[in-house]
Parts: C-alpha cells; sequence; structure tokens
C-alpha cells in the first residue's frame, strides 16, 4: 500500500508517509544529535523519529529527575551554593540517573551513524516513495512548507509547527509536556510579573525543579519543526523529479535539433 | 514550435502540466529535465559526520539553549529573575552562534542566495494555435521563464 509490497525487491526506501506522519531517513550530523540527548534524554532520539525510544528515555528523565532533585542539584551547584546542592540530592534515587543519562547520549549517537548508512544505502538505491496517503481520518501528503514559519508557530506554542508538517507524534508530545512543565513551573505568572517589573515576585512564584525543564523543550521543538520541513521539502523535491523522469521523457520525443 | 520553460519543484508544475494535458497535448510532447541540484550533490556524501543545510540553524540552537538554560539558573540570584535572563541568555546565544556561522561560513552564505534557481526545464512540442493558451497556462502556474522557441 504506502510501502513497497513484502513481494518486491527494494530493500530500503527513504521515507513512509503514514497516518500520524512523514517519516524520512536523512543525512544528520551525530554530535548535533547526541547535544540534544545531552539537554534531555530522549529528545535526540526524537529527532530520529524514534518515537518509542524517545519516549521512554524522556519520560524516564522527567521522573527520576523529579525524584532525585538534579535540576535543584545543578541550581544550586551553578550558583555556588555547594552545601545546599548536595542536600538537595536524594540518595535513594541519584545513583539511577547517570547510567540512563549516559546510555541516551551514547545511544542516539551511534543510531544516527547507522541511520546515515541506512539513508545512503537507501539513496543509492533510489526506490519510490508514495507521496500520498489518505484514509478515514488523516490525509498526509509530500507538499512544500516555509521552514520559518513552521519555527515560528512552535515558538509561540510548541506543536503547533509540528501540526503544521503534520508530524502528530512529536506534536501531542510537545504540546502535552509543554502544557505540563508550564503549569508546574509557573511560568506563565512569572512572564507576568516579569513583564510588570515586580522581578522579586517572579522569583517567589517560580518552581525552580520544573522551570529548568523548559529552555530545552521549547528550543527543540522550534529546532524540530524547522529541521523537518527543510527535510519534507527536500524530499518533495526528489520524489517530483523521479515522477517527472519516469514520466515525461518520452523515448521518441521530437528534439529541436537534427540527431 | 516549440515552448521551453522553467519551473521550481512544486504541485503547481504538476498543475500546469495535468492542465496542458487537458488541452489536448499529448504526455508525449512534453519532456520535463529535473536538474539535479549542485550544493546538495556534492554534499550528499562528502562525510558520514556531515550534516546539510541545516547545519546554519544547529549552532545558534544549542548555544541558544546553553544560554537559556544559565539564564534561568544564574537569574534565581540576579535581579531580574529567571524568566528574563532565560529569554535574554536564548537570544545571545542565537546571535552569537548565528553571528559564528555566518563567519565562518561565508560560502554557504552565497549559496542560499541563488534559492530561487531552475530546478526544472520544461519542453513542450505544440502547434503555433496552441502556443498562447500554453504560454497563458505557464505563467499561471508559477513559471519561472517561458519562452517560444521556432527553428526555421
Amino acid at each position: 500500500m504506502d510501502r513497497p509490497a513484502p513481494s518486491s525487491t527494494v530493500r530500503r526506501y527513504m521515507a513512509y508517509l503514514s497516518t500520524l506522519g512523514t517519516t524520512q531517513l536523512h543525512l544528520r550530523n551525530p554530535f548535533v544529535i547526541a547535544w540534544w540527548s545531552m539537554a534531555y534524554p530522549g529528545l535526540g532520539h526524537l529527532l530520529l523519529s524514534k518515537y518509542l525510544r524517545g519516549f521512554l528515555l524522556f519520560n524516564w528523565e522527567v521522573f527520576l529527575n523529579y525524584k532525585a532533585h538534579i535540576n535543584l542539584g545543578i541550581l544550586y551547584s551553578f550558583t555556588g551554593r555547594f552545601e545546599m546542592a548536595k542536600n538537595a540530592l536524594d540518595i535513594t534515587w541519584v545513583m539511577l540517573y547517570a547510567p540512563t543519562y549516559l546510555f541516551a547520549v551514547w545511544d542516539s549517537y551511534r543510531t544516527t551513524v547507522d541511520l546515515n548508512l541506512q539513508y545512503i544505502l537507501a539513496s543509492r538505491e533510489d526506490a519510490e516513495v508514495k507521496m500520498f496517503n489518505i484514509n478515514s481520518i488523516e490525509i498526509n501528503y509530500l507538499d512544500k512548507r516555509t521552514p520559518w514559519i513552521a519555527l515560528a508557530w512552535s515558538a509561540l506554542m510548541p506543536g503547533l509547527g509540528q501540526i503544521y508538517i503534520h508530524r502528530i507524534p512529536s506534536a501531542f508530545f510537545s504540546m502535552g509536556w509543554f502544557i505540563v512543565m508550564a503549569y508546574l513551573s509557573k511560568l506563565l505568572p512569572a512572564l507576568h510579573y516579569t513583564l510588570l517589573g515586580h522581578f522579586e515576585l517572579a522569583k517567589s512564584v517560580v518552581d525552580a525543579h520544573w522551570l529548568l525543564n523548559i529552555p530545552c523543550i521549547y528550543v527543540w521543538c522550534m529546532y524540530e519543526a524547522y529541521v523537518n520541513t527543510v527535510e519534507n521539502n527536500k524530499l518533495f523535491d526528489w520524489e517530483q523529479s523521479k515522477f517527472l523522469k519516469k514520466n515525461y521523457q518520452y523515448k521518441y520525443f521530437k528534439m529541436p535539433f537534427v540527431r | 514550435m516549440y515552448i521551453v520553460s522553467t519551473f521550481e519543484h512544486s504541485n503547481y508544475l504538476e498543475l500546469a502540466i495535468t492542465a496542458i494535458q487537458m488541452k489536448g497535448i499529448a504526455k508525449e510532447n512534453i519532456l520535463c529535465v529535473p536538474m539535479d541540484k549542485r550544493s546538495e550533490d556534492k554534499k550528499l556524501f562528502d562525510t558520514l559526520h556531515s550534516a546539510d543545510g541545516l547545519s546554519l540553524l544547529d549552532l545558534p540552537i544549542i548555544l541558544a539553549t546553553v544560554l537559556c538554560l544559565l539564564g534561568g539558573i544564574y537569574g534565581f540570584i540576579l535581579k531580574w529573575g529567571p524568566v528574563l535572563w532565560g529569554l535574554i541568555g536564548f537570544f545571545i546565544g542565537f546571535g552569537i552562534g548565528f553571528i559564528i556561522k555566518l563567519i565562518t561560513t561565508k560560502k554557504y552564505n552565497n549559496r542560499q542566495k541563488k534559492l530561487k534557481a531552475t530546478e526544472v526545464v520544461m519542453i513542450i512540442d505544440c502547434n503555433d494555435n496552441q502556443l498562447d493558451m500554453i504560454k497563458d497556462i505557464l505563467w499561471e502556474h508559477n513559471a519561472l521563464g517561458v519562452s517560444k522557441l521556432s527553428l526555421g
């Protein structure tokens, strides 16, 4: 249907358009992906469209960071309050943190390298991709969209840029977690007081632990929307060019010069 | 009689082709030549570790996140609080990253300017009396350039 039939000779193909979105192989810089995993475990995997791994690692991070008070430890350490940092960290949880954190970074790096190889092989195989998917609940198709518009919508509300380019799993993820974290961190009251110039009030109302989660997720949403718009556009060009070569290069076309 | 036109890849190109076919031009009389793009094909297989055109945004966004986080942290002990310092950090980080990227990859920037390059060349073989009709269709569908070619 949307994928090459099991009986076909195609081994690798570089994109799949499903109801939930366009999943695509493309070249990625492994250091950039690893860096996003360092910023927040799971985000690197989500950029690779490896949603299940990404959600697992992300939710693990949310839970363990909360239980072990990692963010408070970071906050107090960076501001020179080392005794408070020591007291903040919860020893029942903190040692569980490091292995999975490092795994997330390492695994996203090596997965990127592997997927880059898969991409190169898939692009050499150059198999066709179905560019249109319609069913009873959604329509997904390749189209040209503007990267900066995707970024701008995600800047206004994380997840909207993802909806614009039809990436439903990451749209759910971004909107859901951003709303939860904005609520728990009291981001908006703090923003309100900051804009009114009541800085002390803003500081006292905000929840430090949850607030420190926000920068990574917020910026990531803009980045993800932008990057995927660019790549979807490239996929569109590639698919259309393939279609034209196949259908509009008739062997006996009367060329305007004598052979 | 030939009509040569150039397009960018878009849905309008396919709309133009199908509109012309509906006017009675056979598929066999339409020739499309999609152009390989210089930057992409050269960079594509460069190395496993190099990303592609989007690397312009990578550094700015990384620095923006780092400084946003640091701004949020030190905001707790600075006067303006974590929200404002987080935002200040974000913009400073993004600005620094962007400037570094612009300086270090000037060449990349020049290539970006040619974004409206021809991506597809289309040649249509038709009669004299179809000429204007086809030209109109092509212009209506965002052709970058249209020209007739009559030899002899």
